[in-house]
């Protein structure tokens, strides 16, 4: 598949409800990229989710996937896109079987093999009726109809949610395998840093409806939290620095400096330095009031 | 054509239990009451029969659209690669098939073979009236809220057993007469398509224009 076209693209997009509105938002999605969507309750994370799958119209705005236009209209496009709602919601009457023979009539692609592998691997028993499932149990059903289709874009909307640690730390391994075997897009909404660290290859943090920072878990690790009384006391014009936000607290200046190379030495009673953490980084995004 | 016979499939499978405690339920109690009253013609016979057939309709439209709703389970549909065509159309089919069953079972187990009237409607006329009945109850379920889904088919239901049953205390001959008639009106087999394509073509651009968190409770 051509790597150019087959990306999640997002431009300028709005939803609004009463008393909220989501964006405008963009956004870009490589395959083999895993997006972490963190933020807090009511921040548009599911909003921009059911947008992406077709569930909700936007008010403007545009969302291409593999260069086509992401609309309720365009309902083949959903043969390449899994979505899994944080609560998913199955014929309860229904058997594991039986769910997914159902599902093998309405997707044109569906892997027989890849489900016979997983069905075991995720211990899916075919018999049980889907009410009788746990939550877990539920999400692994879910993720395991959205893969068997051969979908390109995944839509996790917090995944792990309502898991016990071990079901949820077996999920995001799962997931993450899956991610790297079949180089899908995948979209991951979740409130759990470790989650993220562990699917995600990118993560966006998201509030009020807006995007206000993101970046790829990687690059953390080289950036660099100064607190100056002076601002320009860091002279950040070098080419090695690259200031990626910048903000005032009580008096004080902060800057999330993205730093790969060792700083030069400043008179140190002039600037603390700390290295940010996924968590650090979130809750600065609350800190400097964006 | 595989996408929407799943799906009309799916629908029947899940709710057969209770598919079958209809028929079994409704041609029984049209035994039993003709065995206790014998109608004198068919036309009162086949009102006592649509009474009991319009109950049904009422149950399965909320079987069929109201319990989408309420599971949350047309969430999960409008994720799948279905047009929303689609799944009003195999909504419309299985509801058809339902309402096809509780209509004439009664009829042609009770009729002929209890009463020894002659008469069966074989007429589309009759078909098309159910199922246009059908096809509006299963609408109010889904568009309107439970309340006014709960209330507006009964209302319906109960006003044209009265209008049956005036026209057949009143004018029993008109209604035998088109009952009895073979060929109908072509005006009216018209009416009768059109008000199901109608209703299909409304419930369509009604689910079409809704987004999903619309769709459920």
């Amino acid at each position: 598949m051509d790597r150019a076209v087959s990306d999640l693209v997002v431009r300028d997009l709005v939803k609004g409800f009463p008393g909220f509105q989501l964006g405008p938002i963009g956004l870009e999605i490589t395959p083999g990229t895993a997006c972490g969507l963190l933020g807090p309750n009511g921040a548009g994370k599911t909003t921009l989710l059911n947008c992406l799958a077709g569930q909700l119209t936007p008010d403007a705005g545009e969302m291409l996937w593999n260069g086509v236009r992401i609309s309720r209209a365009n309902w083949r496009l959903r043969e390449s896109i899994a979505f899994v709602p944080e609560q998913p919601k199955l014929y309860d009457g229904l058997t594991v079987e039986q769910t997914l023979r159902f599902c093998s009539a309405v997707f044109q692609s569906w892997d027989r093999e890849f489900v016979s592998e997983w069905l075991v691997k995720f211990g899916l028993p075919l018999k049980k009726r889907v009410r009788v499932l746990s939550k877990g149990l539920t999400v692994k059903l879910h993720l395991l109809i959205g893969l068997a289709h051969s979908a390109r874009l995944l839509l996790l909307d917090e995944p792990t949610a309502g898991l016990d640690p071990e079901s949820r730390v077996e999920l995001r391994e799962h997931i993450r395998a899956l991610i790297n075997d079949r180089e899908v897009c995948a979209l991951i909404s979740s409130h759990l840093f470790q989650d993220i660290e562990a699917m995600a290859t990118d993560f966006s943090i998201i509030r009020s409806g807006n995007l206000v920072f993101g970046s790829s878990l990687e690059e953390i690790s080289d950036m660099r939290i100064y607190r100056t009384a002076s601002a320009d006391l860091l002279g950040l014009s070098g080419e090695s620095r690259h200031l990626l936000k910048s903000w005032t607290k009580d008096g004080e200046h902060f800057l999330l400096v993205h730093e790969p190379q060792p700083r030069e030495p400043l008179p140190e009673d002039d600037w603390m330095c700390e290295k940010p953490d996924l968590e650090r980084l979130y809750f600065l995004t609350r800190e400097d009031g964006s | 054509m595989r996408r929407l016979l799943a799906l009309v499939v799916k629908d029947l499978y899940i709710y057969r239990r209770e598919l079958v405690w209809a028929w079994v339920g409704i041609t029984g109690m049209t035994w039993g009451m003709f065995q206790m009253v014998k109608p004198s013609s068919p036309t009162r016979a086949l009102v006592f029969i649509c009474s009991l057939d319009l109950a049904v309709m009422v149950g399965f439209g909320d079987w069929l659209a109201y319990h989408e709703k309420s599971k949350g389970t047309f969430a999960w549909i409008r994720t799948l690669p279905l047009s929303d065509e689609l799944v009003v159309s195999s909504k419309f089919i299985a509801n058809s098939i339902i309402q096809i069953g509780a209509f004439f079972l009664p009829v042609l187990l009770t009729m002929p073979v209890l009463l020894r009237l002659d008469w069966i409607p074989w007429t589309l006329t009759a078909w098309l009236a159910v199922l246009a009945m059908a096809s509006f109850m299963l609408f109010t379920k889904l568009a309107m809220s439970r309340r006014l889904g709960q209330a507006v088919p009964f209302i319906a239901a109960f006003s044209i057993i009265l209008i049956l049953m005036q026209l057949a205390k009143r004018f029993p001959s008109l209604l035998e007469e088109l009952m009895y008639s073979v060929w109908t009106p072509p005006i009216l087999l018209l009416l009768e398509c059109l008000t199901i394509f109608g209703i299909w073509y409304l419930m369509c651009r009604w689910i079409s224009a809704k987004d999903t968190p619309q769709l459920v409770d």
